[in-house]
Protein backbone atom coordinates (compact mmCIF):
# COMPACT_ATOMS: atom_id res chain seq x y z
CA UNK A 1 0.00 0.00 0.00
CA UNK A 2 2.68 1.94 0.48
CA UNK A 3 4.13 1.62 -2.37
CA UNK A 4 1.01 1.81 -4.81
CA UNK A 5 0.76 5.96 -2.76
CA UNK A 6 4.92 6.36 -2.99
CA UNK A 7 4.67 6.97 0.68
CA UNK A 8 8.29 6.52 2.25
CA UNK A 9 9.02 3.67 5.03
CA UNK A 10 11.89 4.55 7.42
CA UNK A 11 12.33 1.74 9.52
CA UNK A 12 13.79 2.79 13.02
CA UNK A 13 16.62 0.42 15.15
CA UNK A 14 16.66 -2.12 12.14
CA UNK A 15 19.35 -3.62 13.96
CA UNK A 16 16.95 -4.12 17.14
CA UNK A 17 18.98 -1.94 19.11
CA UNK A 18 22.16 -4.09 18.85
CA UNK A 19 20.78 -7.54 19.12
CA UNK A 20 21.04 -8.20 15.47
CA UNK A 21 24.49 -7.55 15.47
CA UNK A 22 26.02 -10.77 17.08
CA UNK A 23 27.23 -8.94 19.98
CA UNK A 24 24.92 -10.73 22.10
CA UNK A 25 26.15 -14.67 21.59
CA UNK A 26 24.22 -17.79 23.54
CA UNK A 27 25.39 -18.40 27.03
CA UNK A 28 27.52 -15.54 26.92
CA UNK A 29 28.39 -12.88 29.18
CA UNK A 30 27.19 -9.70 27.89
CA UNK A 31 29.84 -7.51 26.14
CA UNK A 32 31.78 -4.90 28.49
CA UNK A 33 30.32 -1.15 27.38
CA UNK A 34 27.16 -3.02 24.88
CA UNK A 35 23.42 -1.54 25.48
CA UNK A 36 22.27 -4.34 27.40
CA UNK A 37 24.24 -3.30 30.24
CA UNK A 38 23.33 0.17 30.80
CA UNK A 39 19.86 0.10 29.34
CA UNK A 40 16.94 0.12 31.59
CA UNK A 41 15.44 -2.64 29.77
CA UNK A 42 18.09 -4.79 30.07
CA UNK A 43 16.12 -7.50 32.21
CA UNK A 44 13.35 -7.20 29.80
CA UNK A 45 15.06 -7.89 26.70
CA UNK A 46 17.40 -10.81 28.62
CA UNK A 47 14.27 -12.64 29.53
CA UNK A 48 12.51 -12.15 26.04
CA UNK A 49 15.51 -13.94 23.93
CA UNK A 50 15.16 -17.54 23.38
CA UNK A 51 16.15 -20.44 21.70
CA UNK A 52 14.76 -19.22 18.34
CA UNK A 53 16.34 -15.88 18.16
CA UNK A 54 20.13 -17.36 18.91
CA UNK A 55 19.11 -19.93 16.39
CA UNK A 56 18.15 -16.91 13.99
CA UNK A 57 21.90 -15.77 14.99
CA UNK A 58 23.23 -18.41 13.75
CA UNK A 59 21.89 -18.19 10.44
CA UNK A 60 22.94 -14.62 10.01
CA UNK A 61 26.36 -15.59 11.02
CA UNK A 62 26.56 -17.91 8.41
CA UNK A 63 25.15 -15.95 5.82
CA UNK A 64 27.32 -12.81 6.29
CA UNK A 65 30.76 -15.07 6.44
CA UNK A 66 29.31 -16.83 3.21
CA UNK A 67 29.24 -12.63 1.48
CA UNK A 68 32.34 -11.63 3.48
CA UNK A 69 30.18 -9.37 5.67
CA UNK A 70 29.73 -8.90 8.93
CA UNK A 71 26.35 -9.40 10.53
CA UNK A 72 25.34 -5.88 10.90
CA UNK A 73 25.94 -5.25 7.11
CA UNK A 74 23.72 -8.20 6.14
CA UNK A 75 20.84 -7.07 8.57
CA UNK A 76 21.14 -3.35 7.23
CA UNK A 77 20.85 -5.34 3.21
CA UNK A 78 18.39 -7.18 4.41
CA UNK A 79 16.43 -4.31 5.64
CA UNK A 80 16.57 -2.14 2.81
CA UNK A 81 16.37 -5.08 0.04
CA UNK A 82 12.34 -5.28 1.19
CA UNK A 83 10.72 -3.37 -1.92
CA UNK A 84 9.25 -0.98 0.35
CA UNK A 85 11.51 0.51 2.56
CA UNK A 86 13.00 3.75 1.40
CA UNK A 87 15.70 4.29 4.28
CA UNK A 88 17.14 2.03 7.57
CA UNK A 89 17.36 4.37 10.19
CA UNK A 90 21.01 3.79 11.92
CA UNK A 91 22.02 4.45 15.02
CA UNK A 92 26.03 4.14 15.87
CA UNK A 93 27.54 4.81 18.39
CA UNK A 94 31.14 4.58 17.19
CA UNK A 95 32.59 5.50 14.18
CA UNK A 96 33.93 2.14 14.08
CA UNK A 97 30.09 0.69 13.52
CA UNK A 98 29.48 3.70 11.81
CA UNK A 99 31.95 2.47 9.08
CA UNK A 100 30.75 -0.99 9.14
CA UNK A 101 26.94 0.15 8.69
CA UNK A 102 27.98 2.22 6.05
CA UNK A 103 29.22 -0.79 4.47
CA UNK A 104 25.85 -2.79 3.95
CA UNK A 105 25.55 -0.74 0.92
CA UNK A 106 27.68 -2.93 -1.36
CA UNK A 107 25.93 -5.97 0.06
CA UNK A 108 23.35 -8.13 -1.67
CA UNK A 109 20.36 -10.02 -0.59
CA UNK A 110 19.37 -13.06 -2.61
CA UNK A 111 16.11 -14.84 -2.63
CA UNK A 112 17.51 -17.86 -0.80
CA UNK A 113 18.80 -15.63 1.37
CA UNK A 114 15.17 -13.95 2.12
CA UNK A 115 13.64 -17.38 2.37
CA UNK A 116 15.90 -18.56 4.94
CA UNK A 117 15.71 -15.72 7.14
CA UNK A 118 11.82 -16.05 6.55
CA UNK A 119 11.77 -19.62 7.77
CA UNK A 120 13.22 -18.67 10.78
CA UNK A 121 12.23 -15.32 11.70
CA UNK A 122 8.59 -15.34 9.59
CA UNK A 123 7.28 -12.19 8.15
CA UNK A 124 4.53 -10.73 10.62
CA UNK A 125 5.75 -12.22 13.69
CA UNK A 126 8.24 -11.23 15.84
CA UNK A 127 10.57 -12.67 17.79
CA UNK A 128 10.17 -11.31 20.82
CA UNK A 129 7.68 -8.55 22.35
CA UNK A 130 8.53 -4.41 22.66
CA UNK A 131 8.05 -3.18 26.10
CA UNK A 132 5.35 -1.19 24.91
CA UNK A 133 3.22 -3.66 23.28
CA UNK B 1 26.13 5.36 -1.38
CA UNK B 2 23.09 4.79 -2.89
CA UNK B 3 19.81 6.94 -3.00
CA UNK B 4 16.20 6.96 -3.88
CA UNK B 5 12.79 8.65 -3.80
CA UNK B 6 11.79 10.09 -0.35
CA UNK B 7 7.82 9.21 -1.22
CA UNK B 8 6.66 12.15 -3.45
CA UNK B 9 8.76 14.77 -2.44
CA UNK B 10 11.21 14.92 -5.29
CA UNK B 11 13.90 14.55 -2.80
CA UNK B 12 16.69 12.02 -3.31
CA UNK B 13 17.81 10.43 -0.14
CA UNK B 14 20.63 8.11 0.94
CA UNK B 15 19.35 4.66 1.43
CA UNK B 16 20.87 4.68 4.88
CA UNK B 17 19.72 7.50 7.70
CA UNK B 18 22.39 8.61 10.56
CA UNK B 19 19.70 8.20 13.62
CA UNK B 20 21.36 10.71 16.20
CA UNK B 21 20.09 8.91 19.37
CA UNK B 22 23.49 8.27 20.69
CA UNK B 23 25.06 11.69 19.25
CA UNK B 24 25.19 13.80 22.80
CA UNK B 25 24.36 11.26 24.67
CA UNK B 26 26.53 8.17 25.38
CA UNK B 27 28.11 9.66 21.87
CA UNK B 28 30.09 12.78 23.10
CA UNK B 29 30.19 16.06 20.71
CA UNK B 30 33.56 15.80 19.08
CA UNK B 31 33.10 11.93 18.53
CA UNK B 32 29.54 12.66 17.24
CA UNK B 33 30.96 15.76 15.14
CA UNK B 34 33.12 13.26 13.75
CA UNK B 35 30.73 10.20 12.50
CA UNK B 36 28.76 12.87 11.18
CA UNK B 37 31.26 14.18 9.19
CA UNK B 38 32.59 11.05 7.95
CA UNK B 39 28.63 9.97 6.75
CA UNK B 40 28.74 13.32 4.74
CA UNK B 41 32.04 12.48 3.33
CA UNK B 42 30.73 8.80 2.63
CA UNK B 43 27.26 10.24 0.55
CA UNK B 44 25.18 10.36 3.75
CA UNK B 45 22.44 13.17 2.53
CA UNK B 46 20.14 12.14 5.62
CA UNK B 47 19.89 12.39 9.22
CA UNK B 48 17.36 11.80 11.50
CA UNK B 49 17.64 14.10 14.60
CA UNK B 50 15.52 11.87 16.79
CA UNK B 51 13.33 13.20 19.99
CA UNK B 52 15.92 14.15 22.36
Amino acid sequence: MAQKHEVAILPWSPLWGGLLTGKYRRDQPLPPDSRLTFDPLTGFWESNLGPQFYDLLDLLEELAAAKNCTIPQLVLAWTISQPAITSAIIGPRTLAQLQDNLGAIEVEINDDDRQRIDALAPPGGALAKLPNQ
Amino acid sequence: MKFTSLGRTGMQVSRLCLGGMMFGQRTNETDSAQMINYALDQGINFIDTSNL
